[in-house]
């Protein structure tokens, strides 16, 4: 039982108002006029508080403050060896951050007539008011907080909140591009932006709380913030690029509001395929990083930096397509045309009379993205084919890696990115069977199944018949165009 | 590959004064329609995209082809067959003279409107399609012009299109007959084929073609696509051609 009594005074003791006061001592007036001047100490003085020696006592007393502290009352004085200040009612004085509090009069001697000597009691204090928030940089969307405080210290030590009334600049402000005009928000020791109002588009903004109610209209009571919210933006060159052939990216990393960049540190770009949420590291420390796409596929880009060192902000995402090598670029390559050329001139040394018999020849050609050049692997022959038979070729596993396989984030692969065969002159064939040149659908449908671009070297004729010489035009036909990124 | 503008403007409502924005895209909705499926020929294959600006600013699209009639890609179409055997893709290239900004040419489309735009599959794939019935994807990918649509989105469906097979003719009364057109290709054909498989016959045009399969070969084996291919004049059953296959 009594541990709850002292529980209830406890808590008694807590809600109320706690009378604190500058207190003066040992006033006398036996040397003549008494003044003292001292500070507040403390957020919970407001009052002054007077005690003369022995034998001395108020005779008068007089209360005054700021001049726009309205009338400050003595609640006790005239007669007393004690003197001091009231402020229940007017609740205004609690409301000065910095304030001069001034008890005067005269004092009188038990027994002793004459002049009396004054005293004057000089409180004063020094006040800060500002503005705490947890944050100074935001990404778009986030809540900040902002606390309306006063502290006598200028380290703010020892700081208590104040009511305030808040305000915002500019005003109205966008919230997702739309005008927002905050409500009132008065009174209040502190404000949620992102609650409490809404969360501001990106931009730079200026929270100001004057201390409520605003009876004191100087500095003193007045104080500001300022929030960046901003936005991280990532931005590429261009969004298509081929292997090897147009593979130069400039991937840039900017801030808007541009001021929001010296907050910034960290940067970091990161890479997933694209429908894929696994991020991978692409660069870190830049702000600009000259991109060699080397990893085929279709990709998603965004930014990450850290805000005052610890918040990460991501960014935007851009969607990058790499596409493999198309026909055109791969057979303009001087390795693979040398190469080529000389399957062709193989492949006429094969077809003799006798024996008559001629056969296909190929291989696959690969990049390697790491080098950034062609290679194609060793010559593969069909069969043996005699005549009147059709010659055909199988070329093997295609090399090189699928496409899911290397990480994308990975400083290169090795690809097969074609096929290449011959057909076979028609020279020893019977003059009276022909057939048609380039690629047949068979020829274009194991391409695909690959997923391979396809190249045919054959004769520029678009039939030949049998006794044609062996060294008619030839050229290279394309039977895919290139490898897709929508299969393996 | 032709180069011809397929381009059919459907719906262009009415253009407000508003300026069209340099945006990436958001808030667009792309749906591709396909027409009847009398409208599909080998060599007609026609399919649309629509596309709603859902944004309250208009927007300024590019079209896919220059002025000259060469096709962008800034749309893109890849078509698998559905036994994933055969598939192609629209032409990808960007050519130095495809980027010149004085060839190209816009549409805006002003907010909560629609445009149409029509294709010719044929016309814009790299390779051609064979018969069988395809799924159809597509894609707006566009990194060109000044102030328009930039980005990438796909279209929030996929379609399904039959390349049909090609029609035979009925024969005529002074025609010989189809026992007739493959008696004469059988006893012109000197090469092996497998005879295990069924020897197709085929008119068209007054001409019988008459193909002998090849031997099955091994799965990922280049090719030719038959044994022989005879041509028969039906009239005279005169042999037009006598071809073999690589």
């Amino acid at each position: 039982m009594a541990k709850y009594r002292i529980m209830i005074l406890s808590m008694l003791l807590a809600l109320s108002p706690v009378c604190m006061a500058l207190t003066f001592n040992d006033i006398q007036g036996d040397y003549g006029n008494y003044s003292s001047t001292e500070s507040f100490t403390d957020l919970g003085d407001n009052n002054i508080t007077g005690h003369t020696t022995n034998g001395w006592s108020f005779r008068t007393a007089t209360a005054s403050g700021n001049p726009s502290m309205g009338a400050v009352k003595i609640a006790k004085g005239a007669g007393s060896s004690t003197v001091y200040t009231t402020n229940s009612n007017d609740i205004d004085l609690f409301n000065f951050i910095t304030f001069t509090l001034v008890v005067s009069g005269d004092l009188t001697k038990s027994g002793t007539g004459g002049t009396a000597p004054s005293y004057t009691l000089t409180g004063n204090r020094s006040g800060y008011f500002f503005i705490e928030q947890s944050k100074n940089v935001v990404p778009v969307g986030t809540s900040v907080n902002f606390y309306a405080k006063e502290s006598i210290h200028s380290s703010h030590t020892n700081a208590g909140s104040k009511t305030s009334n808040w305000s915002i600049s500019p005003n109205p402000y966008k919230v997702n591009g739309i005008h927002y005009t905050p409500p009132s928000h008065d009174g209040k020791t502190s404000l949620n932006l992102g609650g409490t109002w809404s969360a501001p588009d990106k931009g730079v903004y200026t929270i100001t709380a004057h201390a409520s109610p605003l009876t004191n209209p100087g500095n003193s009571s007045k104080a500001t913030a300022e929030l960046i919210v901003a936005e991280l933006k990532i931005t590429i060159n261009k969004n298509t690029f081929a292997l090897k052939h147009d593979r130069d990216a400039t991937v840039t990393i900017t801030t808007d509001p541009p001021v929001a960049a010296t907050y910034l540190s960290d940067y970091e770009i990161e890479i997933a395929k694209s429908g894929s949420n696994s991020w991978l590291s692409l660069n870190t420390g830049n702000d600009t990083y000259d991109w060699k796409t080397v990893i085929a596929g279709q990709f998603k880009l965004r930014a990450k930096a850290k805000l005052d060192g610890t918040n990460i902000i991501s960014s935007n995402e851009l969607t990058v397509t790499v596409a493999f090598p198309n026909y055109s670029q791969i057979i303009a390559d001087a390795t693979v045309l040398a190469s080529m050329n000389a399957e062709w001139q193989a492949t006429l040394n094969d077809c003799t009379a006798n024996p008559n018999r001629n056969r296909e020849r190929g291989f696959w050609i690969t990049i390697d993205t790491n080098k950034n050049t062609y290679n194609v692997t060793g010559s593969t022959t069909g069969s043996w084919n005699y005549p009147p038979d059709g010659a055909s070729i199988d070329l093997g596993n295609r090399p090189g890696v699928k496409l899911s396989t290397p990480a994308v984030n990975a400083s290169g692969a090795v690809y097969a990115v074609a096929s290449f065969h011959t057909h076979p002159p028609s020279t020893y064939y019977p003059i009276n069977l022909a057939r048609y040149t380039g690629p047949s659908d068979q020829d274009i449908s194991t391409d695909i199944s690959y997923n391979v671009a396809g190249i045919v070297y054959d004769y520029s004729a678009a039939d030949i018949s049998g006794g044609h010489s062996k060294y008619d035009p030839a050229k290279l036909y394309p039977a895919r165009n290139r490898r897709l990124l929508t299969a393996e | 590959m032709k180069k011809r503008i397929a381009v059919i403007l459907l719906s262009i409502l009415a253009i407000n004064n508003c300026l069209a924005q340099d945006s990436v895209i958001k808030n667009i909705d792309m749906n591709l329609v396909v027409f009847d499926k009398t409208k599909y020929q080998k060599d007609h294959l026609p399919i649309s995209v629509n596309i709603k600006n859902n944004n309250s600013f208009p927007i300024k699209l590019l079209k896919p082809f220059d002025k000259k009639g060469n096709f962008l890609n800034s749309f893109w179409f890849t078509c698998t067959r559905t036994d994933k055997k055969w598939n192609s893709s629209s032409i990808y290239e960007q050519t130095e003279e495809l980027n010149k900004l004085e060839l190209l040419e816009y549409i805006e489309v002003p907010p909560a409107q629609e445009i149409t735009f029509t294709f010719i599959l044929n016309e814009i794939l790299t390779e051609k399609l064979v018969p069988g019935k395809y799924t159809v994807i597509m894609g707006y990918n566009n990194q060109l012009g000044k102030n328009c649509l930039t980005g990438y989105t796909k279209a929030k469906n996929e379609v399904s299109i039959v390349v049909p097979e090609e029609v035979e003719d009925t024969p005529l009364p002074d025609y010989i007959t189809k026992e007739k057109a493959l008696d004469i290709a059988q006893k012109t054909n000197v090469i092996k084929y497998d005879q295990s498989q069924k020897v197709k016959i085929f008119l068209k045009d007054g001409v019988y073609t008459v193909i002998f399969p090849r031997k099955k070969l091994q799965e990922g084996t280049r090719a030719g696509d038959y044994a022989s291919k005879i041509e028969i004049d039906a009239r005279s059953g005169k042999v037009l051609s006598n071809m073999f296959g690589v």
